[in-house]
């Protein structure tokens, strides 16, 4: 339809309509009229300094476009001889600031070069030029700064700022004498930078580049090209990859992705070299008779295992033999397992490793709203009045989560902060509770007393969506502010002052990552925070509700697909007929009924020699579950042990067999983020020797087993969704690969032309109404004593990822080379530690060493230790408390002791 | 021909009125100046100016100051009463109670750093308080209860004047918590209260365009800002902000006492058709090769020639020597050349005698031994020294005509490069549409009149340029 011609404005003589409040460029760039700009990219504020942008407006001097509103009726020329002349000489202009050779006019060079190309710009007075030669900063593992090619066109000090939300950049000197820095140090490396690469991205000249990169090759078309998803934590950022030879060259965001509009973290857009790492598995591995692991062909490795797990199961029965599902690879990889396990096994001995991380959100979400799942989306952060983070460092564990809750406070969004740590989000946040270690349940009680008390609530909401409002009422009126705010060591004035802004302010966005969910009390600590996003009526509303930060790129999928002893595929129920017997037609049997182990228990069952088998599918739990002595025992003692690695990590050492695996950049298949979205993982590279996709192995697995005839014939990971969606329509039924291009689906999608689900329980809550729940404090299961009188937390940082194994073979590991421990100068003094000097960390289950850091960010008493490296084993430290409910290890709360080692 | 003795000083004024409390030449010796502090400034009809506004309505203030024709001293010329109308409107319900004005800021722009303009330092130097009331008045009429003095770096001393002066009145009851006056009854039958603060620049001229200004106030680089939005909507911290030059303000307290009309009776109607007229007394601060430099309060309109040439003022050029030229008002408005000594000083000379404007009316005279080269390279120091390098053209055009300017004075240039530094000139500033704010439009206007205007100096200066004949070999022989 052509645009009314009475609101309707001329660019070039194409008619067309502004919307409210756009600039000319804007409006040009819709109508897919180019203007030249050097300080200019989409979504950040104009800079309006290079001035190449111009325009000719009717009866008006040049305007610079990018600041100037389009208006119905205005008559613009983005393209004249007198425009040309002025491009012309700005661009001779801004060629003065740089030294003489350092950018000249080619087609083929950075945007500037092209534009004095364009332009016909050869050249500049020499005189005039500043001498060249600084030399290049290549402090920083990541990015290189070449002052030479810098013309102060402030797009990375914006996009830093605008994009990041880190202030890296500033600019001194004035008029000719300008220059960038980068904060109050020389080097690149000294600056606040996160390596997020968004300054890189839209450099004009090609000052800031990615140094890791591989030279770009000659010849485009030997580059392949091909979007996909990051592989690290549950954000699910979309990337586009660029690879050749099979070696990746560079990652980037894909700029209209819904998650990440472009955006990427260290970790996604820069740490893929452990791809082409040495030590990767390049052939399958087994160890029969009694000598170590060698080397199998494929056929060898999948009868040995499909043998080996038959005679287990005849010789001890189904529940024998368990499996741990990877949160790391497909859904399709995850599906199939338990496919394995229950339909050709015939055991529910199936779980993940969600186990030791979200399982108690999950639970919590499922008892109080029907779906164990985020009820909001990340998009809901751009239009979030309030938003409250707890027991969440988003900056770095979901950097560009984080990012985005920055940008919100800065555009005015009330941030609450509640965390043990002062963590950067606190420093951005209208409140801050620093709440003891283990006082999550103590904090949300006291926020939601004087929000019933002060009758703040959402009075229509609770009325109409909401069940056990006068049990909670009577639940609170028992106790006092002043309780919960000793059991948490907080100033009850600061809890009221929290709770008030979260009242006025809501309905608002509830964030929270693992500093709820691995507790003692993980389940009621959600629960408990469940209630405030209930007060403020925040559910099922955009904008607002529970957004749980997902840890592994596939822990939502992982989960989704069926990895818990105790849910089929889509969590249908164990004892849900009509799903069984739906299954029982797709598979050709039905599975099995009887509730299976959790993690913890199969531990526990291997230790007690009544779980023989175990298949473990891209996970170090060695490494990375808690009480290291009882993990390892436990896969010491088994008959078989299964694993699918793509490096010699110390679970596989111990392993049978051992599958190598194809890394994310090497497979097609689906992952699911952390706000129920699947979308579509393709392959850049192949994987190198002979490894494999998880999901054929576990495939041909299954045949070798007598996986019933087509139940088991898959060619493509298309058709293990299309099964997937078969078996649980009512969440995944519209979900098939041909609708996954682009930013792929939300769950709930019941039909194929169903659009996907946004915000849940709009409408009404999947369990009819929503539960506010009345859970009182219990102390954390590990208590401090006069022997570990010191709380310790453990967590990630930004630069690595989990156990390290993949982040640690990348340059990432010059940035952070090892674990520390923070610890508060106060503590230090009294205990004789000084900053970076040894710490044994010693806890009632086991001890390590770690280097201190010395931080007012931890609170006197409480100190954090990152697990990231091998070498500290930090889960030696971590015991066996756990959340009664739903068995997720307290990592959060370790009674310790601290000495100088 | 008349001589400039025969000329009137003043005619419509029988006394002074930004200077009552300040001894200026033409009605008295400057030697009798002191800094008058509150108990004088009262005793002397101090603040009856603002007794008289708080019992008319706000709006009523804006209606008079509009109708005075007040225009902004500070160099634009804007008209004062107008620019307070492009606030918010605040609305009033049926009850008469209006709706709340919200937060908005007064920035009085006392950064003073146009070179040969020392004209708003003298009121700061001797009479603080006419200031403060002026800033009281404004305050009321625009309904902003807080504003800030952003004062030049270098102004130390008149810092302190200032901020002694505030406290005075913080003492005495103008500001603070009680309200204006000592929590007068306004005319809406309430108080009024009004907060004042000093703040110091650090030494950028790029501080005293308004929205650079503003800037600086939050704590940041003074870069000026993208327009729109305009800080009457969308100023200091976001908020509705009025931005005053310090002369402007003084003007308030004699307008409303006075009235309008009387205001108007000032001064001179525009020479133009349809144009606002010029009304008021101006303080012209005069630099450079006269007699007796110094601040005289004038009426707009009165004839450069006779601020140079009247014994009551500037008592002729310097030595006897013959005038070459002057800067309008503040170098960054141009220059008026040398048959242009009758130029009528008041806010039409821009159009009339081929300068950007009056600017601060502070001229700088030049007599004939005057180098105009090395006038405009210093001018052009100046500029690219304060360039404050957001926009290309001026971050780097400004070095550039340095660097040609110097080439010229120093003899080593070619007669194209005239016609470069000239493109350059030209080519930068807000108005051809090639930087953000007007400071290089200064730079192009006054090197560009210069050269002008004193064209055979500058070429007499450089060399001539060789220019490339084509010849065509055989040519001829072909016929």
């Amino acid at each position: 339809m052509s645009p009314n011609t009475a609101d309707a404005g001329q660019i070039n003589g194409v008619k067309i309509e502004p919307r409210h409040g756009e600039t000319i460029l804007e409006c040009a760039n819709r109508a897919g009229i180019e203007i030249p700009t050097l300080c200019h990219a989409d979504g950040l504020t104009a800079e309006g300094g290079c001035r190449m942008c111009l325009v000719e407006i009717d009866g008006q001097r040049p305007q610079a476009s990018c600041h100037t509103p389009m208006t119905p009726g205005m008559k613009v020329r983005t393209h004249t001889p007198r425009l040309a002349e002025i491009r012309g000489e700005l661009l001779r202009l801004t060629l003065l600031t740089t030294p003489k050779g350092a950018l000249r006019a080619r087609p083929d060079g950075s945007k500037f070069e092209r534009l004095l190309s364009e332009y016909g710009v050869s050249d500049a007075p020499a005189a005039r030029r500043p001498a060249g030669g600084h030399a290049i900063d290549e402090s920083h593992p990541y990015m290189r700064f070449d002052r030479d090619r810098c013309i102060t066109c402030r797009l990375c000090l914006n996009t830093c700022e605008q994009v990041q939300g880190q202030f890296v950049y500033g600019i001194e000197g004035r008029g000719g004498t300008t220059r960038l820095v980068f904060g109050p140090g020389e080097l690149f490396a000294q600056s606040d930078c996160v390596s997020c690469g968004a300054c890189v991205d839209r450099c004009p000249t090609g000052a800031i580049t990615d140094r890791d990169r591989l030279s770009r090759p000659g010849p485009a078309n030997s580059v392949k090209s091909v979007d996909s998803v990051c592989g690290y934590c549950g954000v699910g950022c979309r990337t586009r990859v660029e690879a050749k030879d099979g070696v990746v060259l560079r990652i980037e965001g894909v700029g209209d992705a819904a998650v990440n509009h472009g955006h990427l973290c260290v970790k996604g857009r820069y740490a893929h070299a452990y791809h082409r790492a040495g030590d990767r598995l390049t052939t399958p591995l087994i160890r029969d008779g009694g000598g170590g692991l060698r080397p199998a062909s494929w056929d060898e490795a999948i009868r040995f295992t499909a043998n080996r797990l038959k005679e287990i199961r005849d010789r001890h029965g189904p529940a024998a033999l368990g499996t741990m599902t990877s949160s790391r690879s497909t859904n399709e990889a995850s599906y199939l397992l338990q496919k394995l396990f229950r339909g050709i096994i015939g055991t529910n001995n199936t779980d993940c490793c969600a186990r030791v991380c979200h399982s108690s959100t999950a639970i919590a979400l499922g008892l109080v709203t029907g779906t164990g799942a985020a009820t909001a989306s990340y998009a809901d952060l751009t239009e979030a009045r309030l938003i409250v983070v707890a027991g969440s460092n988003a900056t770095e564990a979901h950097p560009v989560v984080g990012a985005q809750i920055k940008q919100a406070a800065l555009r005015g969004a009330a941030l609450v902060v509640i965390d043990p740590r002062e963590i950067e989000l606190a420093k951005y946040a209208a409140v801050h509770l620093p709440v003891w270690p283990g006082g999550n349940v103590a904090v949300f009680n006291a926020i939601a007393k004087v929000i019933v008390e002060e009758e703040l609530f959402d009075r229509a909401y609770v009325e109409s969506r909401c069940e056990g409002l006068p049990e909670l009422r009577a639940f609170l009126a028992a106790r006092s502010v002043e309780t919960f705010a000793e059991i948490a060591r907080l100033d009850p004035a600061l809890i009221r002052r929290a709770a008030r802004l979260i009242a006025e302010r809501g309905p608002g966005l509830f964030v929270s990552g693992l500093g709820l969910s691995e507790q003692s009390q993980g389940v009621s600590g959600v629960m408990a925070y469940c209630n405030l996003g209930l007060l403020t009526g925040s559910l099922g509303k955009r904008g607002a509700g529970m957004l749980p930060l997902r840890g592994q790129n596939n822990v939502q999928g992982n989960a989704d697909m069926g990895a818990q002893p105790y849910a089929l595929t889509g969590y249908l129920k164990l004892d849900d007929r009509e799903a069984r017997e739906r299954i029982a037609r797709i598979w050709g049997i039905a599975p099995p009924a009887e509730p299976g182990l959790t993690i913890p228990e199969m531990y526990d069952a291997a230790v007690g020699g009544r779980l023989k088998a175990l298949w473990i599918q891209g996970e170090d739990v060695a490494q990375s579950d808690p009480h290291y002595e009882h993990v390892v025992r436990a896969l010491r003692g088994l008959d078989l042990l299964v694993v699918q690695e793509l490096f010699m990590t110390e679970t596989a050492s111990m392993a049978h067999v051992v599958f190598p695996a194809a890394a994310v950049l090497e497979q097609e298949g689906t992952f699911t983020n952390g706000e129920r979205r699947v979308q579509h993982v393709r392959a850049a590279v192949p994987p190198p020797g002979r490894a494999r996709p998880d999901w054929e192995v576990i495939r041909d697995v299954g045949m070798a087993m007598g996986g019933i005839g087509a139940a088991w014939k898959y060619d493509h990971p298309s058709q293990v969704m299309s099964e997937v969606a078969a078996v649980a329509p009512l969440l995944f039924g519209g979900i098939a690969y041909d609708r996954l291009d682009g930013d792929g689906i939300q769950w709930p999608c019941p039909t194929s032309g169903h659009p996907g689900t946004r915000t849940v329980h709009a409408e009404r809550f999947v369990r009819g109404k929503a539960m506010l729940t009345s859970v009182d404090y219990l102390p954390p299961q590990d208590r401090t004593d006069e022997q570990h009188p010191h709380v310790l937390m453990t967590g990630r940082i930004l630069d690595h990822y989990n156990v390290g194994t993949m982040t640690r073979r990348t340059p990432s590991s010059r940035i952070a080379p090892k674990d520390y421990l923070e610890i508060h100068p106060e503590d230090a003094a009294r205990l004789k530690i000084a900053d970076g000097s040894s710490v044994r960390v010693r806890s009632h289950w086991g001890q390590t060493v770690a280097p201190a850091r010395l931080t007012r960010r931890v609170l006197p008493g409480t100190s954090f230790l990152t697990f990231h490296f091998p070498e500290t084993g930090t889960n030696r430290v971590v015991g066996p408390c756990h959340d009664p409910t739903s068995h997720c290890p307290d990592y959060k709360v370790v009674a310790v002791s601290l000495a100088p080692a | 021909m008349a001589t400039a003795l025969d000329t009137p000083i003043n005619p419509n004024l029988s006394g002074p009125q930004l200077t009552k409390r300040i001894p200026c030449w033409p009605y008295a010796d400057p030697k009798g100046r002191h800094i008058v502090w509150y108990d004088e400034f009262v005793k002397t009809g101090g603040y009856e100016g603002l007794r008289k506004a708080l019992s008319m309505k706000p709006d009523a203030v804006t209606e008079e100051v509009k109708k005075s024709a007040l225009r902004g001293r500070g160099g634009a010329g804007f008209p004062c009463g107008l620019k307070w109308t492009f606030l918010p409107k605040v609305t009033t319900d049926p009850a008469g109670k209006e709706s709340d004005p919200g937060q908005r800021y007064l920035a009085v722009n006392a950064d003073e750093s146009e070179p040969g303009t020392f004209k708003d330092r003298l009121l700061m130097d001797f009479d603080p308080h006419l200031l403060l009331e002026g800033i009281a008045i404004c305050c009321y009429a625009c309904r902003i209860r807080t504003a800030y003095i952003f004062i030049r770096g270098e102004y130390h001393h008149q810092a302190h004047v200032l901020e002694k002066a505030i406290a005075e009145a913080y003492a005495k009851g103008i500001f603070g918590k009680p309200g204006l006056l000592g929590g007068a009854q306004t005319a809406k039958g309430e108080t009024f209260a009004v907060d004042c603060y000093v703040h110091r620049g650090a030494g950028a001229y790029i501080c005293g365009e308004e929205t650079g200004l503003l800037e600086a106030l939050e704590g940041k680089r003074g870069w000026p800002r993208i327009k729109p939005p305009f800080p009457a909507i969308k100023g200091l911290f976001g908020k509705p902000t009025i931005i005053n030059n310090v002369e402007t303000l003084a003007h308030l307290p004699s307008i409303i006492e006075n009235g309008a009309d009387w205001f108007l009776k000032q001064g001179t109607i525009s020479s133009i058709a349809g144009q606002m007229g010029s009304h008021g007394t101006k303080l012209m601060g005069v630099s450079g090769h006269v007699n007796r430099p110094g601040v005289y309060e004038l009426e707009l309109g009165i004839k450069l020639s006779t601020i140079i040439e009247h014994p009551k003022l500037c008592a002729g050029m310097r030595n006897g020597k013959k005038f070459k030229g002057a800067i309008a008002g503040g170098v960054s408005m141009g220059i008026l050349g040398p048959d242009q000594m009758d130029a009528e000083m008041d806010f039409d000379i821009g159009r009339k005698y081929n300068v950007l404007g009056l600017g601060t009316a502070c001229p700088t005279v030049f007599d004939e031994d005057t180098d105009m080269v090395a006038v405009a390279r210093n001018i052009a120091r100046f500029f690219k020294h304060e360039s404050c390098g957001q926009c290309t053209p001026c971050r780097e055009g400004s070095g550039w005509l340095y660097q040609l300017l110097n080439r010229i004075e120093e003899g080593h240039a070619r007669t194209k490069d005239l016609d470069l530094a000239l493109e350059i000139a030209t080519s930068m500033g807000s108005m051809p549409g090639t930087t953000i704010c007007g400071l290089a439009d200064g730079n192009n206007w006054a090197v560009r009149t210069i050269m002008n205007k004193y064209r055979a100096e500058f070429e007499s200066r450089v060399k001539p340029s060789f220019v490339a004949v084509k010849m065509t070999v055989g040519a001829a022989a072909k016929g």
